[in-house]
Order: structure tokens, then C-alpha cells, then sequence
């Protein structure tokens, strides 16, 4: 028992020495991405907001100039948060299966707003995950995500009213 | 109710508790939408229900609370994010 146990040990010691010395004779691109896929930053944001994303994949982009994002919402409630995209619906059926607005949140995705970010702004951009049941909400859209919503220098103009379709989920 | 069950309810559980413990502070309407979504799922749950996520769909909960919740490190966010986790990995 107690030389298995050695054993073991030593066989742990020596897979490890190998496996840093593989490591140390990789290409730097390499070597940063065994351990990238360790720290999975695939997306640099927490877990729980990258799970959001297809995949968990997100990519961090520092706007270089103002641009213009868009938001779909049916009340005050739901009208500002951090969740924009680029892309630009006619139908509420679109948004919502597009972008994964579970209709037991209340977002019926009536309206849209546009809302300018300034230059300097950090965004994180990807694709929309599906949503349980997927069959209703298969996501695929473009979406944005900003850590500030309440950033005073966004500006929030409100846009079309959307072509209401109906929408149902078993 | 199998281990992975009794997690997964433990994990919903916790984020029910604080939820309800946030709406008895501040009225906030989205905390509703929560809890009545964490019920549901956890009801899914219990009656073997639930539809596999493939490993890449969501249960819509860390959407919906990173949307709005006030601060990105606020426990009910960390809360929903271990439940979104747990779904992806265990009910895959």
C-alpha cells in the first residue's frame, strides 16, 4: 500500500514535470493558449455574464468613435439595460426569437431604442446563446453587452415602433 | 431526487433566498420576473422536466439579471451564474 502509494506520487511528480516542460518548449502563441483555454477567457467578463454569449465567447472592443447600437423594449421597466446589439429588426417575433427575450421576463420587444455610445466606451460583443426551451428562443443574434447602462454620456433615442406579430411559446 | 437534482435545487434554493430577501428591500419589478422563473425551473426540476441544454443553451437567468441588477459583483448575479453553470455542465 504504502509503495503503490509512493509510487503514485512519483508517477504524479513526472507527469507534471513533463507536462511544464512541454509547456516551456512551446511557442509563446502556443503556451498562452494551453493556458488561455485553462482560464477559459474566452470571454473577459465574470462566468455568469459570458454564459450569455454563444459558446461563452465574447470579444472586448474599445469603440474608437461614437456608435450606434439598438434596444428593443415594450415598457419602462425594460426600456434601459445592459444588453444592446447592432442588428436591426422590423418584427417583434424577430427580436424575441433572435434575441432570446424569454417572455417571462416581460419584454415584448414592442419598440426600439437606438443609443449612441461615445468613443472610449468598452463593449463586449458576440453572439445571443439560446434559451431553455430552444425551440422558442434559439438566440443567434448580435449582441452587446456594456457594464454601464446609467453612463450619463449614452444617448438614448427612441426609433420606430415594430411590426407586431404573435407570438407563442408551448 | 438523485445528487444532481438535489444540487441543482440547492443552487436554485440560494438564489430564490436572496432574491426574496432583495425584494423585501427595494421593490424592484424584475424580481418578480425571477422568482417566478426560479420556481418554474425549480418545478421542471423536481418533475424531471427540464430540457437539456446541449451545453450551450441558458435558462435566461443570468440574461435577465445581468440586464438590470444594479452592481456586476451582486450576489444574486453570482447566484443565477452558478445555476447557469451547474445546467450547462450537469444537464448537458
Amino acid at each position: 500500500m504504502g509503495n503503490k502509494s509512493v509510487s503514485t506520487s512519483l508517477g504524479l511528480v513526472a507527469v507534471g514535470s513533463l507536462l511544464a516542460l512541454t509547456l516551456s518548449l512551446l511557442p509563446e502563441t502556443s503556451r498562452q493558449r494551453v493556458l488561455a483555454q485553462n482560464l477559459n477567457p474566452a470571454c473577459p467578463l465574470p462566468e455568469e455574464i459570458a454564459v450569455t454569449f454563444l459558446n461563452s465567447q465574447c470579444k472586448k472592443v474599445t469603440l474608437l468613435m461614437p456608435q450606434t447600437f439598438f434596444r428593443y423594449y415594450s415598457n419602462e421597466t425594460n426600456k434601459k439595460g445592459r444588453y444592446l446589439t447592432t442588428d436591426q429588426y422590423q418584427t417583434n417575433v424577430q427580436v424575441i426569437t433572435n434575441l432570446a427575450l424569454n417572455q417571462a421576463w416581460g419584454n415584448k420587444a414592442e419598440k426600439m431604442l437606438s443609443i449612441t455610445l461615445p468613443a472610449g466606451t468598452t463593449v463586449y460583443q458576440g453572439v445571443v446563446a439560446p434559451q431553455n426551451p430552444t425551440s422558442c428562443y434559439p438566440g443567434g443574434g448580435q449582441q452587446t453587452f456594456i457594464e454601464n447602462s446609467k453612463d450619463p454620456y449614452l444617448f438614448w433615442t427612441e426609433g420606430p415602433t415594430l411590426t407586431l406579430e404573435p407570438f407563442s411559446c408551448p | 431526487m438523485d445528487t444532481r437534482q438535489a444540487e441543482f435545487i440547492r443552487l436554485i434554493d440560494h438564489a430564490l433566498a436572496i432574491a426574496e430577501q432583495m425584494k423585501r428591500e427595494s421593490q424592484v419589478e424584475q424580481l418578480d420576473h425571477l422568482i417566478s422563473a426560479l420556481q418554474a425551473i425549480k418545478a421542471q426540476v423536481i418533475a424531471g422536466q427540464l430540457e437539456t441544454s446541449q451545453g450551450i443553451s441558458t435558462l435566461g437567468l443570468a440574461r435577465g439579471v445581468a440586464d438590470w441588477v444594479n452592481s456586476l459583483d451582486s450576489p444574486l448575479l453570482k447566484a443565477v451564474g452558478a445555476i447557469e453553470q451547474y445546467y450547462q455542465r450537469h444537464y448537458a
